[in-house]
């Protein structure tokens, strides 16, 4: 009898192991082979990213090549968040306290934060050791259109504005008249981002190089005097 | 013939087995080579295409900042890649 209910009690435990493993078994045909598409299209989905490397709009340059509009980049460094757990919040603060002792850094803040302006390209390579550890932390291309010239000339030259695309497009002057010349196209990329927002490696695609707008050249001439350092950005693009 | 006459049927299993294995392992890192090489063709591919994206931005840079710009572009185009991308949604 002790012998009987041995032998029942082990048939039941490998019959639900059985059944436990064909369930297993099918979960993952089903996930492998029927879903298959449809997992992978859902994960494309969450992971990848597509982003535009801008192009740089044309010069227009005067009767005798000078330029006088163009477009400058320039980068900057943001808190675009704040993060959630303490620990790191306090560690990305007194990071940031650090190196830029003019933020006073309350919390809750108005968001995104500019933590400093027009980063040199040695600044750009130093503090994107930060963003591994801190994806909060971003450094922002941004471009803007200079003009110089007497107030008649800057009026000749005319101005920019940014469409929904984020692209700048002349709305007056040689700016709006030759658009089409002087805007240049965006590139694309791709890349896969981990759960934490860092790029993942090997992953990088360049899909679309960005092509850089034509130089036009005006009838109109600069005066000599003309000094670059004095003049004020135009507009600014990001 | 003599020693494999003397040799016992076990031994001749784990040589067979021995050679087998190693043939395997011969075969795999034939593989595995082929596949770091592409892997690595493939990635100054894409280091290529990241330097001269980031390469078009160049006259845009200030006059005293274009030297290290290239110097710096050219030792890390995907980290100028990331700094210069805008407008990233899901794909």
């Amino acid at each position: 009898m002790a012998a009987g209910s041995f032998k029942f009690k082990t048939l039941m435990i490998l019959s639900f192991l059985l059944i436990w493993a064909v369930l297993a078994a099918a979960h993952v045909f089903y996930y492998a082979v029927i879903k298959q598409e449809e997992s992978l299209a859902e994960t494309r989905k969450i992971a990848w990213r597509e982003a535009a490397i801008p192009s740089l709009r044309g010069r227009i340059l005067d009767r005798n090549g000078i330029p006088a509009a163009w477009s400058e980049l320039h980068h900057n460094l943001i808190l675009e968040k704040v993060p959630e757990s303490r620990k790191r919040r306090e560690n990305l603060f007194r990071r940031i306290r650090r190196f830029f002792p003019e933020h006073e850094l309350p919390y809750p803040m108005k968001l995104p934060l500019l933590l400093k302006s027009d980063l040199s390209p040695e600044e750009i390579v130093l503090y994107s050791g930060w963003l591994r550890s801190y994806p909060e932390l971003r450094i922002v291309p941004v471009i803007r259109r200079v003009v110089i010239g007497t107030p008649e000339i800057r009026s000749q030259i005319g101005k920019t504005a940014l469409n929904n695309a984020g692209e700048a497009v002349g709305v007056s002057g040689l700016e709006r008249e030759y658009d089409l010349e002087l805007s240049g196209t965006s590139g694309r990329m791709t890349v896969m981002l981990d759960r934490n927002g860092n790029w993942c490696n090997d992953t990088l695609r360049i899909t679309r190089q960005a092509k850089n707008g034509e130089d036009i050249r005006a009838d109109f001439e600069l005066p000599p005097e003309t000094d670059v350092s004095q003049e004020l950005p135009e507009n600014e693009e990001d | 013939m003599e020693p494999f006459k003397k040799t016992d049927v076990r031994m001749r299993y784990i040589l067979c087995a021995a050679l087998l294995a190693l043939s395997l392992l011969l075969l795999g890192a034939g593989r595995f080579r082929e596949d770091l090489t592409s892997r690595r063709a493939r990635t100054l591919e894409v280091k290529e295409a990241c330097r001269e994206a980031v390469m078009g931005l160049k006259d845009g840079i200030a006059d005293k900042d274009r030297k290290a710009w290239e110097k710096l572009v050219k030792a890390n185009p995907e980290l100028f890649v990331r700094v210069c991308s805008t407008g990233m949604k899901a794909k």
